[in-house]
């Protein structure tokens, strides 16, 4: 009886003991070492392989890589209470201007000098009143990548420079892509795709300094506008009618119908190229794509490193974030390795004049004075914190009108404008 | 009372005892009840901090107006009920969990209980019982974020296998995107609802039809009721009480409804004037909170949990009420029945 008391009593105690050591688990206790959140593992490889094996430092980094939803959840909740954050933290393109903020992270202005070698819209975005507050790693531009041998077929070659004056205004867009359909081709797996494109082309952001929302001419005008376009390619059926991200869109990537994809620079290797075989069939499109400008200019993701404010170790993370944005040696070799596109006009010039850098997956294109171009016509004042939700409700009335769910133009505009009414109290929507 | 006086009375006998000489130090010990303290304990300081607490510091949050990284909030008073009563997303997110919920509640309780009667009856002796249950209720230990990926992929234009099966069965055209439609949408939700629940719900009542006396049930057959009557007249009504308890606790848990609503399709699709389909209260509560480039407004969002608790308080309350007052009325009902409007005390007098 005694026996089973005991066990009892130390079982009950386990318990107690496991919630307050749960409770205690949440606490600081990080010693002596310089935290690193990061939402990709090769970045955290590279700064194992770049930094930490090849700098003789007196102090431990640990690196700590999540999702990006993870990291963006533990960053807010750090943010709020004060406690367990990073000393340096990888930002993601889509949502990282939220923190540029003066209460969240340290001025990085004494690299302001450094910044005349960076692409502009990194270091605009990267601002806020004046204060630079990140520095941009990787430079991330789209481009529109397309498959060789549709375009063979159907424009009689698959020159890079030649593609491009048949796809440089979305005019001649259409009027490619209904080739395209003549040779019963589809110029897009995703009609959709055409919104991010849109978006980077726009020449006001979602809000101005009052906070009011700002709709661009360019996605609900009457002619070439995103709704517009949208429609046409919905209603000539010109595209595959997939959903972006989805398991047919990655199948047309191995396919033989879908002309091309608009993917920034990472996503030619993250999206094509680890794509490009077949599953079933065993058929690749390896080797048989090409990248061109396309009609606009946009960027995706994208990796920003910021100091967070109130750190222990600011001058240690200021030296870790100007090495990934500003050493010659690792932005060069991180870029041949991977095809990355990095933060460094120098180092990209100079890769795009080698004349023995060859991609294989681009049969043998060197793309990269095609990704310099697209990255210098990239605007980085129309970036906004809103950006990822009000993108979001854009593109679901754009759709909207493009199936003919709701027919009416200007409904769908009021709609849209409804929906972001519901969603922030600080915007003005007029 | 008496218990307690003669306790003590023990208590004093064996004070005026004299001590035997051996044990002279007296042992601690801890008495039995701090066992049973010590015991509940772990829940208590559990419930304490991860239930209680919350609840009542987002009734306080609700009364502010924190939001975004400000580490400090005012008191705003009533500000954030106020904005929500004037919100539609906020109404139609109610109006959604009901819909999905009434959807899914009541084929489930039908097939839970048609189920529950062919699996317990003495009649019929089925074969592999054991291997039907364990499927019927599979759905239930699967993770929802697998069972909402793979229900979106099967219903995903123009790849997926059930989508493809509607298109070529002509009951969908080719242009019929069924996640930008309302009530596909809603249908879609309130089916893997049932699928992931019925099997649950069939266990459940399963065990309350086992629980039932076979001589009720040998009664009825020497009797000469057929199956029917016997399903109609006995095993419902003497698993009421189950059914109660099912519906109590799905009423509760439809309220609060996260994983597939936002797994699936995130709330959407949206309806005219900021509305959005298939978005539940809890829905809309995370995104207020939570959302990625969302504003982050925890006032708002707790208010609204306010509201749901409210909500989930009086629905509980009216259940209890209305199950309760059914229970007293029908005996009341029944001795009318048998004593014909008699009342209890002439017949005690009788």
């Amino acid at each position: 009886m005694r026996g089973k008391k005991v066990l009892a009593a130390a079982l009950s105690a386990a318990i107690l003991g496991a919630s307050v050591g749960a409770m205690a688990a949440c606490g600081d206790g990080r010693g002596n070492e310089m935290v690193y959140w990061c939402f990709d593992a090769d970045m955290g490889q590279q700064v194992q392989d770049y930094y930490v094996a090849e700098k003789n430092l007196d102090y431990k980094i640990k690196i700590e890589v999540m999702t990006l939803d993870n990291m963006l959840s533990k960053l807010d909740s750090g943010l709020r209470t004060g406690k367990n954050l990073p000393d340096v933290v990888a930002l993601e393109g889509t949502t990282f201007k939220r923190y540029i903020d003066g209460k969240i992270l340290e001025e990085l202005d004494d690299m302001k000098t450094l910044t005349s070698d960076m692409y502009d819209y990194t270091v605009e975005a990267a601002s806020k009143n004046g204060h630079l507050y990140a520095l941009a790693t990787n430079v991330t531009p789209g481009v529109f990548a397309y498959r060789r041998s549709i375009a063979k077929a159907t424009f009689g070659t698959d020159d890079p420079a030649e593609i491009q004056s048949k796809f440089n205004s979305w005019e001649n867009f259409l009027a490619s892509a209904r080739a395209l359909k003549e040779k019963n081709y589809k110029v897009l797996s995703s009609y959709m795709d055409i919104a991010k494109v849109y978006f980077g082309g726009r020449t006001t952001g979602w809000v101005d300094g009052q906070n009011n929302l700002m709709i661009d001419e360019s996605l609900t005008g009457d002619v070439n506008s995103l709704m517009e376009t949208a429609k046409l390619l919905k209603s000539e059926d010109l595209s595959n009618e997939t959903a972006e991200n989805t398991a047919a869109w990655y199948t047309d990537i191995s396919g033989k119908e879908v002309f091309g994809y608009f993917q920034a620079t990472w996503g030619i290797r993250s999206n094509l190229e680890r794509n490009c075989t077949s599953a079933t069939s065993q058929e690749s499109s390896y080797g048989d794509w090409a990248v061109c400008e396309g009609p606009s200019n946009f960027f995706e993701g994208g990796t920003f490193h910021a100091v967070i404010k109130g750190t222990k170790w600011k001058d240690e993370a200021k030296e870790f974030v100007k090495f990934f944005s500003t050493d010659a040696n690792y932005l060069t070799n991180w870029a041949k390795k991977n095809g990355d596109f990095m933060n460094s006009k120098s180092c990209m010039q100079a890769i795009a004049a080698d004349t023995e850098y060859k991609n294989e997956f681009l049969g043998g294109q060197n793309p990269y004075s095609i990704y310099i171009s697209a990255a210098s016509h990239i605007n980085g004042e129309i970036i906004t914190q809103y950006d990822s939700a009000i993108n979001g409700q854009f593109k679901a009335w754009a759709t909207n009108y493009a199936e003919e769910i709701k027919p009416n133009k200007i409904d769908c505009i009021n709609e849209f404008k409804n929906s972001i009414r519901g969603i922030y109290t600080s915007i003005t929507v007029n | 009372m008496k218990q307690l006086s003669m306790e003590r009375e023990a208590e004093k006998e064996g004070a005026a005892l004299p001590e035997p000489k051996d044990k002279r130090k007296k042992k601690f010990r801890i008495p039995v009840n701090a066992y049973g303290v010590l015991f509940i304990l772990p829940f208590f300081i559990v419930y304490g901090i991860f239930s209680l607490f919350p609840m009542f510091y987002s009734i306080i949050l609700s009364l502010t107006d924190y939001a975004g990284y400000n580490r400090y909030f005012e008191f705003i008073g009533f500000g954030n009920f106020a904005w929500l009563a004037t919100q539609a997303r906020f109404w139609q997110s109610f109006l959604n969990t009901l819909i999905i919920f009434c959807m899914n509640f009541v084929p489930q309780m039908a097939f839970a209980l048609i189920f529950a009667a062919m699996f317990t009856t003495k009649t019929y002796k089925m074969k592999c019982k054991g291997v039907f249950k364990a499927i019927y209720y599979l759905p239930n230990i699967i993770t929802a974020t697998s069972v909402a990926v793979m229900f979106y992929t099967l219903f995903l234009k123009p790849s997926g296998g059930l989508w493809q099966l509607l298109n070529k069965t002509g009951i969908i055209s080719y242009d019929t995107n069924l996640y930008l439609l309302a009530w596909p949408s809603r249908i879609i939700i309130a089916f893997i609802q049932f699928w992931m629940w019925f099997g649950c719900t069939m266990v459940t009542l399963s065990a309350g039809i086992l629980g039932i006396n076979p001589s009720v049930y040998e009664a009825a057959q020497l009797d000469g009721a057929s199956q029917k009557d016997i399903f109609l007249h006995i095993t419902l009504p003497l698993i009421k009480p189950i059914v109660v308890y099912s519906l109590v606790t799905s009423v509760l848990g439809g309220l609060q409804v996260f994983d597939i609503p936002y797994l699936f399709l995130s709330g959407g699709p949206v309806l005219s004037g900021g509305r959005n389909a298939t978005e539940t209260i809890a829905v809309y509560i995370y995104k207020m909170a939570f959302d990625t480039g969302g504003e982050m407004q925890y006032g708002i969002a707790s208010a609204a949990s306010v509201y749901l608790f409210v909500i989930c308080m009086t629905i509980s309350f009216v259940l209890f009420r209305v199950t309760h007052s059914d229970e007293s009325k029908r005996q009341r009902r029944a001795e009318r029945k048998i004593w014909g409007g008699v009342r209890n005390e002439s017949r005690d007098a009788y």
